[in-house]
């Protein structure tokens, strides 16, 4: 009972993060330069009696609090507005959208932990050698790479010399699985590089640490061998930090690949975000920072159970 | 019990072979560092015969952990140098590779730590930490390593232990955690056991029990045992003979009675000391050795101990003592003016003439004069060591 | 992704390896607490540096005037009198690189001293003041961690305008929160030790003890940490002009890369975007390795971020 407690009050804080994002971003919205209205009639703004009944219309003329309660209460319903330029549901667009951008963060999630975790293990294991050393100079060199400098190259490598993948574009998983997947192998690599660096430092500290202590000591006092008492013993214990990162990134890169998928002309959340700023498209940036918010506190509540479930002492005292 | 078949390539060992199990001759442990090469073990010779149990005690830095792992071999690192000889059961030791020693640990060998909060795996159950070497040795099935492990839980004095195996070690107590540390490291039925300091972070009520325990399961499974430690109460009663080791070396070694009885080296005596006793009236000050160990990378010349020595003579600070034979057979120490000789007994009143501070604080038990040999040996680290 | 924050390294202790099979030989570090290594690239930033504030007075060629007596734009490296070759328009790549180096060193002093600052001054609260305090001011802290960085930061730039000024607020803004965690973290550690604890009891006033004992030890574990974020600070000035958020009349290495876009696209010519992208990835490997090694002298630990 006392666990269900912890989980409910924990799944009531996120809640109340989500709506603070939003309520921060509309206020935001509502303060900053640029008249919905304009963007929506363009030069039929001047008439003031068109003007009024779109106002009225959209719901603009009431007064902040409403028009936001009335804003989350469609939201909860799942109605986000509409797309004051394109005319399309923001639920629409967000759905055209989504699809690319979760392509590319899951598949460079889980390639880059399936790189960085073996790759940690081993730069643990042999902490100072030739090889470790390497591993950590070229995984520092990753982590200072901008992505678009290294997109810059791979673009120019692989594209255009070799011709082995597009340049730009995106094919859709529908429409071809290869082209789909040759379309995004570039980006994908670019964030792998980045993920994969960070999580095998992060991994590879953590596990340099665990593999101090006494109980790793009394593992090998037991004749153990070593790849046991690596996946075994060390690396549960050492896994915090990089579940912890790993967690924030999901929330990162819907939104942080904004960069790559304008170089790779990728059609994803971040790119409507950035359009729909530069636009003054007010409802559709609240509706895709309102997924992300969502989607960051959501992994972060899953991170926080596998916490207790990787830990049992976080278990007894509940919240971390 | 059941016999263990190690399913690795063990060490050409015959199995009851005549003679000691453990044998050390000339055993040295140094570390090369940046500020020079730390002599941490520097020449300790004993044998060990089965079903028998030695007794290590010395205060920290003396060097009695290091020697207990480096014998097993746990300790690795470039700058580790093991020269000497440490042979189990006719195999040599110092020189084998990580993976045929591997071979012996769990199997033949095993050792109990300090601390079972830190030697535990605080994020893996229990039963698993039983199991998990029973499976890999004996190759055995889930279930019949669970049947041992259970086993092995009540023999070691965890009631109710069908519960406890799944339980994780935050949820035992520090004399049950110690208790499961005993069952993991005896599972697999080794022939020696090490047991580092087993009880310096527990309970005193506890202390007891655990010492029991080791006893008891000793004599059950006709080991050997090495019980190390910095308290010579530990030891006393409880083993068949004890070495004390003092700055790297062993100073005095002796069956225990002998030792207790006719001590001759005057570093035991004056732990032999500073155990308070019963008898004593209260408010009775204890008494302590002033100073502190010496430097392991430039010891001094001479005894190592003769800084602090209420007995020491000139000799003594230019000329290290060899190990010597006293009269009753199988006790050797390192002294040239032992306690209970005319010649320790001269050598005394000598340095009490001259007031010499370690013979004042030693014989008054005034701690102010203990402050005093405190310089003294600071004095002597600094110049005494070389250049 | 350049705007994941690197972990604290830990290196292995010295000759130790804690489960090869055999030892292995660790090799001593040269040049004392900097390394050869972190010599390097304090040079390379100072030379950074120097250039860029000196540009104006340096012999090289305007940075905006077109060379018409080389035969086509976009030419390559070491022809015709230009150093490094020159863009689309016919500028020259050198001395733009030069240039573009003032964006950068703004950026990173700008970002470094807003982001300690308040940052700092915030975490520093919270952490020594602890109770509502804190709890009002990590609250803010984390909601604004919530909201996706680089959009915020786009957001910010777009609706403020995009000169250079705003762009170092936008950067600031973003980064504050990861200051503001650290310094927290930091004055937690140290407002248990007992120094503090010996000058309360001499009856020093809590302002005192937080200017006098806390503040110095956390202003050179803050800088560390700082120098990693004026890295990503660069590259996410970078990432503004690329998409096209800064004033035309600023050149910027990100801006250079972004105007490198078409010719790699379209001409398959690379050099005009790989030279600033190169310049770029050597100027925060230079302040990563700095920042690294002033980590590694002052072991700061750092909690989950």
């Amino acid at each position: 009972m006392r666990i269900l407690k912890g989980v409910v009050t924990r799944l009531l804080k996120l809640l109340a993060v989500v709506l603070a994002v939003s309520f921060l971003t509309f206020s935001l919205t509502k303060l900053l330069p640029g008249d919905p209205i304009v963007v929506i009639l363009g030069p039929q703004s001047s008439n003031p009696e068109v003007r009024a009944a779109v106002s009225e219309d959209l719901g603009l003329d009431k007064p902040f609090l409403v028009q936001y309660g009335t804003y989350l209460k469609n939201a909860a319903t799942g109605d986000l507005g509409r797309s004051y330029t394109s005319k399309f549901e923001t639920t629409t667009l967000l759905a055209q959208k989504l699809p690319a951008s979760l392509e590319l963060m899951i598949l460079a999630q889980v390639l880059s932990l399936l790189i960085s975790i073996p790759l940690a293990m081993y730069s643990a294991y042999r902490a100072n050698s030739r090889a470790d050393k390497a591993i950590t100079t070229t995984t520092f060199g990753l982590i200072s790479l901008p992505g678009y400098a290294f997109a810059v190259f791979l673009v120019y490598m692989f594209a255009l010399q070799l011709k082995w993948f597009p340049a730009v574009g995106y094919t859709k998983l529908s429409t071809s699985i290869v082209d789909n997947l040759r379309s995004i192998a570039l980006p994908v690599t670019v964030l792998v590089a980045g993920l994969t660096a960070v999580y095998t430092r992060l991994l590879r500290s953590d596990l340099i640490a665990t593999l101090q202590e006494d109980f790793v000591l009394m593992a090998r006092s037991k004749g153990l061998p070593t790849w046991h008492i690596l996946l075994r013993h060390a690396l549960r214990p050492s896994s915090f930090s990089l579940l912890t990162v790993f967690g924030i990134n999901f929330g990162t890169l819907i939104g942080g690949s904004v960069i790559l998928e304008q170089f790779f002309v990728i059609p994803g959340v971040g790119s409507l975000a950035i359009e729909s700023i530069l636009k003054r498209d007010y409802l559709v940036v609240q509706g895709v920072v309102l997924v992300i918010a969502t989607a960051f506190v959501l992994v972060n509540f899953m991170v926080d159970i596998l916490y207790s479930i990787l830990d049992p002492r976080v278990r007894r005292s509940g919240a971390a | 019990m059941t016999e263990p078949r190690t399913a690795r390539r063990v060490l050409t060992a015959s199995p009851g072979r005549e003679g000691p199990l453990l044998e050390v001759d000339d055993f040295r442990t140094h570390f090369d560092t940046a500020d020079g090469m730390v002599k941490a073990v520097d020449g300790v010779s004993f044998s060990l015969e089965r079903g028998k149990t030695l007794g290590i005690v010395g205060e920290s830095g003396s060097g009695k952990t290091v020697l207990a792992r480096s014998i097993m071999g746990l300790l690795i690192g470039s700058n580790v140098i093991r020269t000497g000889s440490a042979s189990y059961n006719g195999d040599e030791l110092v020189g084998a590779t990580q993976s045929s020693l591997r071979a012996l640990w769990g199997t033949e060998m095993a050792m109990v730590f300090q601390d079972p909060m830190t030697s535990l795996n605080p994020v893996m159950k229990i039963g698993r930490q039983i199991t998990e070497g029973l499976r890999y040795h004996l190759d055995i099935p889930k279930d019949e390593a669970q049947q041992q492990a259970l086993q092995l839980l009540d023999s070691v004095g965890i009631p109710d232990a069908k519960r406890r195996i799944s339980q994780y070690p935050h949820e035992l107590s520090g004399g049950m955690r110690q208790r499961v540390t005993i069952a993991i490291a005896l599972a697999c039925g080794p022939k020696l056991l090490f047991a580092d300091e087993p009880t310096t972070a527990l309970d005193v009520t506890v202390q007891a029990q655990i010492l029991n325990l080791l006893n008891q399961q000793q004599q059950e499974r006709h080991m050997a045992m090495v019980l190390v430690t910095h308290d010579l109460g530990v030891v006393a009663g409880r083993t068949d003979e004890i070495a004390v080791m003092y700055a790297g070396q062993i100073v005095e070694k002796a069956p225990t009675a002998t030792l207790f009885a006719h001590v001759r080296m005057p570093y035991t005596e004056a732990l032999l000391k500073s155990i308070p006793k019963l008898e004593q009236p209260s408010h009775t000050r204890l008494q302590i050795i002033g100073g502190r160990p010496p430097d392991l990378i430039n010891p001094p010349p001479g005894c190592r101990f003769a800084p602090r020595c209420p007995y020491a003579q000139p000799k003594c600070h230019s000329e290290p003592p060899p190990l010597q034979e006293a009269e009753t057979p199988g006790h050797v120490y390192r002294c040239w003016f032992p306690v209970g000789t005319a010649a320790g007994r001269e050598a005394l009143e000598r340095n009490l003439a001259h007031h010499v501070p370690a013979a004042e604080a030693a014989v008054t038990g005034n701690a102010a004069l203990a402050e005093k040999v405190e310089l003294v040996t600071e004095l002597a680290d600094a110049s005494g060591g070389g250049d | 992704m350049s705007d994941l924050i690197a972990h604290a390294d830990h290196p292995a202790p010295a000759g130790t390896v804690p489960l090869a099979d055999e030892p292995v030989a660790a090799k001593r570090k040269r040049g004392g607490v900097l390394g050869f290594g972190g010599w390097v690239a304090a040079l390379w930033l100072l030379v950074v540096s120097a250039s860029a504030v000196l540009a104006p007075w340096l012999p090289i060629d305007d940075p905006a005037a077109t060379d018409f007596t080389v035969l086509k734009n976009n030419s390559a490296p070491f022809t015709a009198g230009h150093l490094l070759g020159t863009d689309n328009n016919g500028y020259d790549i050198f001395s733009r690189m030069i240039w573009g180096g003032r964006v950068s060193l703004v950026v990173a002093v700008g970002v470094l001293a807003i982001g300690m600052l308040v940052g700092g001054t915030i975490g520093l609260l919270a952490g020594y003041l602890r109770g509502k305090p804190e709890v009002v001011l990590m609250a803010t802290v984390d909601i604004f961690l919530a909201f996706p960085a680089l959009i915020l930061l786009i957001a910010i730039v777009a609706f403020l305008g995009a000169d250079l000024f705003n762009v170092v607020l936008g950067i600031s803004i973003v980064s504050i929160p990861a200051f503001a965690r650290i310094a927290r973290a930091t004055t937690l550690t140290f407002s248990q030790r007992e120094f503090v604890l010996a000058a309360r009891a001499a009856g020093a006033s809590k302002s005192r003890i937080l200017v006098r004992e806390i503040l110095p030890n956390v202003i050179l574990p803050l800088l560390a940490f700082g120098l990693l974020v004026v890295g990503i600070a660069i590259v996410a000035e970078g990432s503004l002009a690329f998409l096209g958020l800064t004033s035309q009349e600023t050149i910027s290495w990100g801006g250079m890369i972004n105007g490198g876009k078409r010719p790699l696209q379209q001409d398959n010519i690379a050099h005009t975007a790989m030279i600033p992208a190169i310049g770029m990835f050597l100027t925060v490997l230079a302040v990563n390795f700095l920042g690294d090694r002033f980590r590694a002298a002052f072991d700061v630990k750092e909690a989950a971020l």
